[in-house]
């Protein structure tokens, strides 16, 4: 697992966190994190000088794509039974 | 952006090797997605010197050339491209190198002469897609040595400044000089601009900005008496790797000093400015404008351009206009350096769909205080490459620029949030070559300024990430959470959620998931829904635009999808969520011109549709409402529902009437379902029916009853008579079997229909029911005397109530 500095508008410091496949020979992108950003503690009402805290996205159809051998995206919404039904 | 490294090595000195150099890009934050190997990364390419290029005999397209690649004998290449000549320095491929195509490089015969390497095109190295013959070098590149490696980086939208080698030349500085055990240093280009003419700049043109909030500053040179032509060797060579084409030298020069430092420049052909003049103003609405694409735009008064005395002259940050553009006859040019507002081009851009460097740059915010350093940069290329003299001084307006920010930074706050422990001093290092400035610092606050490139900087946790960027995650010590954990149950919703879902699964149906955003005709077609629709500000596709009122559009769509795909038969379930504002004015918000708060709320829905034959024991079937009410009853049974209403639906448009219906319990719809209406079928052209059920997850979960409670088995044996009863063609069973349960009291356990019957044995206009009722009491065995009594109550119940006579 690595972490990479990266940018999101609701995170500051922000990192993408990748896992190394040893099937793929490669490393993978899994999720975006980041110390929640002091505007979105203040908007919610919570003082960012009291408090911080952890955000992580995890996107879940990536981590299907990875895990069935998903080759695209849009068939998780095309909803096409011959797709659906190999679940 | 794709970088060359050899490009970039003139601005970043460094002993950092080039394999660890990839790494350390990424870990500044600049992605590296893609790499290009010419050589320095795979040592298969070199720098090779045509010594020789000679015909074959017998050959009419391909040559022999003999190349000095390395220290030793020259190399036999054959080679069919014919612009190369003897002098020439060419890419030269050996042996197991990889090419962007797969394709790895294997001794081969050509004419009976086995080749030593290959020398190669720009197309095939994958540098330039439509560059013709062997790529030719610049002159002064080193025989046998790796030729380059270009990265292509991915730049997060806050990032401008790394949109230039020296940008990113500067992070990697920054970063490796943070490194243990490696040097870097920034070294800039030389900005020193000669001023050649003796006469002023303002001898030759004018400039006027009206529109200053959308260009605060706008500043310009003159170069006269160019001679435009081909630019060098090294630059066009130098445009090719970062992935552009070479035009002329002048816009080539343009196009470098905007990959070099970042800002993005044009130069003008000052003859064909009318007055000489150049006027920054919004367009008139309705404005006409040819762009050097050749595209004719239509242009609105929010749009900024560069204009001359008379005309629109360029598309102010994004494209030049092709009625003051450089061509072979241009010989004085004025050559613009100006900072403009980045929302003014991003909209203009975005509203035209008209995307260059040049906006792609401006839209994301450029460096307002370095104007002139590129101006310069730029002129006196110009005045290197296509001669010229450059005119004295600068014409430069500036109005309210951006202002410069100073931050304050608590030191123990950055290591409180970074889990790490650096001193004032540490971190003055690490800010210092990105070009922040400490003012002051008493080891625990510290004031720093932002350099004017950083404008995504603005407040003390950016400083902190800056920090955490160039000092590295890998330097954050993993620290494990210690947190309080608690089992929470599953909320009633969820329950449901679930039950559901294992019940339609085991009935055979797949689950769908659709977005949350489908189009305003899809959410018309579908009969709207309740509550205000939300409509989606910026959205995706315009088929995205609005926001589902019902479950039934998204679920449709997959319909049709499916049907076209030849499948017979469709079974789905979705859970999700529909979206509207709440009904009614919501006051205190209304006062505020607030919309009333929008609300989601959790559905479970279904469709069936189609059919066929599924095997040889079934007969032919279609999906209809009988199907959809029997899964609606298994649902209800799946959530222990056993009692509830049941009404027919006549007041749902998208339901196709008399064949659509709702259970309720305690007055709340626990299930709406029916066949959707044919006229919204017929619309997406589906041929046949198609049934829909949707739950109300909220209302399902309230009365979703808890355990089972068991009832003995009765003990007593039950006494069952049929009846045939004739009523008129609209009569609905459920009311007559409302009559028969009335009637029958407590004697009666169950009352089933068991046949319908319309034909040329009952009257026209009637129709027969027959249903079968069971009678039973729980203490005893019933007399056939109390069972013919309650019977013939029922029979004259049915009568008066509902009109209904026993068939004869």
């Amino acid at each position: 697992m690595q972490f990479r500095p990266s940018f999101f508008p609701f995170t500051e410091p922000s990192a993408e966190v990748d896992v190394w496949s040893e099937a793929r020979g490669k490393w993978l992108e899994v999720l975006g994190s980041g110390m929640i950003h002091p505007n979105v503690l203040r908007n919610g009402g919570i003082d960012p000088e009291k408090y911080s805290g952890f955000a992580f996205g995890l996107g879940i159809d990536r981590l299907a794509m990875l895990k069935f051998g998903v080759s695209d995206l849009r068939l998780l919404f095309e909803n096409d039974l011959r797709f659906l039904r190999q679940f | 952006m794709r970088l060359s490294l050899r490009w970039l090595k003139n601005y970043l000195h460094t002993d950092l090797p080039v394999a660890k150099l990839l790494d350390a890009i990424t870990a500044c934050g600049l992605e590296v997605e893609e790499r290009i190997d010419l050589g320095l990364l795979s040592g298969k390419l070199v720098v090779g010197e045509l010594l020789n290029v000679e015909p074959i005999p017998g050959a009419e397209k391909i040559r022999l050339t003999a190349v000095q690649a390395d220290e030793g004998q020259p190399l036999q290449i054959v080679c069919g491209a014919q612009n190369i000549k003897a002098g020439q320095k060419v890419p030269v491929a050996r042996f197991g190198m990889t090419f962007p195509d797969g394709m790895v490089l294997k001794p081969r015969k050509i004419m009976g002469i086995e080749g030593q390497g290959m020398l190669c095109s720009a197309r095939e190295l994958g540098v330039a897609e439509d560059a013709e013959g062997i790529w030719i070098l610049p002159e002064d590149v080193e025989v046998g040595a790796p030729y380059d490696a270009l990265v292509e980086i991915s730049i997060t939208p806050n990032r401008p400044d790394a949109l230039s080698i020296v940008g990113v030349a500067r992070d990697l500085a920054a970063k490796i000089s943070a490194m243990k055990g490696f040097k870097a240093s920034l070294k800039m280009p030389d900005l020193t601009v000669h001023e050649s003419s003796t006469e002023k700049v303002e001898s030759f043109a004018r400039i006027s900005v009206t529109a200053k909030e959308d260009c605060p500053r706008y500043t310009a040179r003159v170069i006269r008496d160019v001679k435009v032509g081909p630019s060098p060797l090294w630059m066009q060579v130098a445009l090719q790797s970062a992935g552009l084409r070479p035009i002329n030298n002048i816009v080539d020069v343009t196009n470098y000093v905007m990959l070099e430092l970042g800002h993005p420049l044009h130069a003008f052909d000052l003859d064909r400015l009318a007055g000489q003049q150049i006027i920054v103003r919004h367009a008139n609405a309705g404005e006409a404008m040819q762009t050097l694409d050749g595209t004719e735009l239509k242009l609105q008064a929010t749009d900024l351009v560069i204009a001359d005395a008379q005309k629109a002259v360029a598309l102010a940050g994004i494209m030049g206009g092709a009625n003051s553009e450089i061509s072979e006859g241009t010989t004085n040019i004025l050559l613009e350096s100006a900072y403009f507002r980045p929302q003014t081009v991003r909209a203009t851009s975005k509203r035209l769909d008209k995307s260059t460097d040049a906006s792609y740059r401006f839209e994301r915010g450029t460096d307002a205080r370095r104007l002139t350093a590129s101006l310069n940069r730029a002129a006196q290329l110009i005045a290197e490459t296509g001669g010229g003299t450059i005119c004295r001084g600068v014409l430069d307006v500036v109005g309210a620029l951006p202002e410069k920010g100073s931050i304050k930074v608590r030191v123990s706050r950055l290591n409180h949030i970074l889990g790490l422990d650096l001193t004032a001093t540490n971190i003055t290092e690490v800010l210092t070559p990105l070009g922040f400035e400490v003012l002051r610092s008493d080891g625990e606050e510290m004031h720093v300024t932002v350099p004017s490139h950083r404008v995504d900087v603005g407040i003390e946790a950016d400083i902190i990430e800056e920090i955490a960027r160039i000092v590295g995650y890998d330097r954050i010590v993993e620290v494990p959470l210690t947190l309080p954990s608690a089992y929470h149950p599953p909320t009633r919703i969820d329950a449901t959620r679930a039950a559901l879902a294992d019940a339609a699964v085991a009935q055979g149906l797949c689950q769908a998931v659709n977005f949350s955003f489908i189009s305003e005709a899809e959410d018309a077609l579908a009969g709207g829904g309740p509550g205000e629709l939300i409509r989606v500000r910026n959205p995706i596709t315009s088929d995205q635009g609005v926001m589902r009122r019902s479950m039934l559009p998204g679920l449709l769509r997959n319909v049709v999808h499916n049907f076209n795909q030849s499948l017979d038969e469709v079974a789905l379930f979705e859970l999700g969520h529909t979206y509207s504002f709440a009904e009614g004015a919501d006051a205190k918000r209304a006062e505020k011109d607030l919309k009333p708060v929008a609300q989601e709320t959790p559905y479970f829905a279904a469709v069936l549709a189609g059919g066929g034959k599924r095997n040889w024991r079934e007969a032919e079937h279609e999906l209809d409402f009988f199907h959809i009410k029997g899964l609606a009853e298994y649902f209800l049974a799946t959530l222990g529902l056993q009692k509830y209403l049941t009404e027919s639906v006549d007041d749902l448009a998208w339901l196709h009437p008399g064949r659509a219906a709702r259970f309720l319990v305690k007055g709340r719809t626990i299930v709406t379902f029916g066949e959707v209406h044919p006229s919204i079928t017929r619309k997406l052209d589906i041929r046949k029916r198609v049934c829909y059920l949707e739950i109300p997850l909220e209302a399902a979960s309230e009365e979703l009853s808890g355990e089972i409670k068991a009832k003995d088995v009765p003990k007593y044996p039950a006494v069952t008579r049929d009846i045939a009863l004739i009523v008129d063609r609209a009569a609905r069973s459920m009311d007559l079997e409302r009559t028969i349960r009335k009637a029958g009291k407590e004697l009666l356990a169950g009352v089933k229909l068991f046949d319908v019957y319309e034909g040329d044995k009952v009257e026209a206009g009637k129709k027969s029911l027959a249903f079968s009722l069971t009678y039973r009491a729980p203490d005893r065995t019933l007399k056939d005397q109390e069972v013919i009594d309650r019977h013939g109550e029922v029979v004259a119940a049915l009568k008066k109530e509902n009109d209904a006579v026993l068939r004869g």
